[in-house]
């Protein structure tokens, strides 16, 4: 082979490399930037699901409450409350869609007393407390992940006082 | 025949044009894929709705719920729960919306709350120019009402989600 032959092909290899270069360069790019994509739609999805699920949560049947035989919109009954809690309806709520969810109701009107604010109210505490939590996701699926609260008031309903209270509904979705 | 000089040039042509399809087509899939986005508006109205239907109901005492409370007031019923009814109506409001909104509501708000009734306010809570401060820092105003039937009065919330 005579030196312009070599000459010519080094250039073509030199050419070859430099566009495999590049196409490895935006190949590494675009799949970076589509992870990236991914997650973000992950978060977006999470918190349309948990945008969806202000507006059913009270509306299930085991938390609604119901006054003479009709059911009250944007109220949940405490007595139901307390018992919905790691039932198969409480787990199916927040185990369901993208991602795992904290499902929490907070007493916020009449307020509880400072000390009580963050007690978990259950059959045998149903007054001095401040929240009842629906649905907890275990420590190991949530480690490490990053969470964000959407919120929106409610009625909290007494049967055994007959008065409705206010308070909020808080899902928090966790989303890696 | 072409030279082998012509010949390589052509296929550098053609590597050129694959490449600017691949990355075009990288572009239209990774643009055509974005995610779905929450309406703030669809959360401020949802917040709205289920706030003023709540505060309504919420119990004065034994019997009597601040719609009630807010009607006693309006038609100038002075008593309501042992307390007068008005002064009562705003107590309430004002405990509700702080515990509901403690950042909402420390100015610069980012709420107006506003009760009418019997043709006037009972109670607002909130910057006055709420609106307007909303519209000029370029974000999207959203307002909310709700009626006290029989036709006593209303409540409106405004919102400015950013």
């Amino acid at each position: 082979m005579d030196r312009k032959g070599v000459i010519e092909m080094m250039e073509t290899f030199m050419v070859l490399f430099i566009i495999f270069l590049l196409i490895g360069i935006g190949m590494y790019y675009f799949f970076t930037s589509s992870v990236k994509e991914q997650q973000t739609t992950i978060k977006e999805v999470c918190m349309l699901d948990a945008t969806q699920m202000l507006a059913s949560v009270i509306v299930i049947p085991d938390i609604q409450c119901s006054m003479h035989s009709r059911l009250e919109p944007y109220c949940a009954d405490t007595a139901k409350l307390l018992y919905i809690k790691d039932s198969a309806r409480a787990k199916a709520l927040g185990e369901l869609g993208a991602c795992k969810k904290k499902i929490v109701f907070q007493r916020i009107y009449p307020k509880p007393e400072a000390k009580n604010n963050g007690t978990e109210c259950t059959p045998n505490e149903p007054e001095a407390c401040g929240q009842w939590t629906i649905f907890e996701p275990k420590p190991a699926d949530i480690k490490g992940k990053a969470s964000r609260t959407m919120s929106t008031p409610v009625s909290l309903y007494y049967p055994d006082k007959r008065e409705f209270g206010m308070g909020r509904l808080l899902i928090t979705t966790y989303t890696s | 025949m072409r030279s082998k000089k012509a010949q390589g040039g052509e296929i550098m042509g053609l590597l050129v044009i694959i490449i600017l399809l691949i990355v075009i087509i990288a572009i239209w899939v990774s643009l055509s894929t974005g995610p779905p986005k929450t309406p703030a508006a669809t959360v401020s109205n949802l917040e709205s709705n289920s706030l003023l239907t709540s505060m309504l109901r919420t119990s004065a005492c034994e019997g009597t719920d601040l719609e009630d409370a807010i009607e006693a007031c309006s038609e100038e019923v002075v008593n309501a729960c042992g307390q007068d009814s008005c002064e009562m109506v705003s107590k309430m409001c004002d405990d509700i919306l702080t515990a509901l909104y403690p950042k909402e509501f420390a100015a610069p708000s980012k709420m107006r709350f506003v009760l009418t009734a019997g043709g006037k306010e009972l109670f607002s809570k909130g910057d006055k120019d709420f609106r307007k401060k909303c519209l000029d820092a370029g974000k999207e105003y959203v307002t909310a009402e709700t009626p006290i039937f029989p036709n006593i009065g209303k409540i409106v919330l405004e919102q400015c989600p950013s």
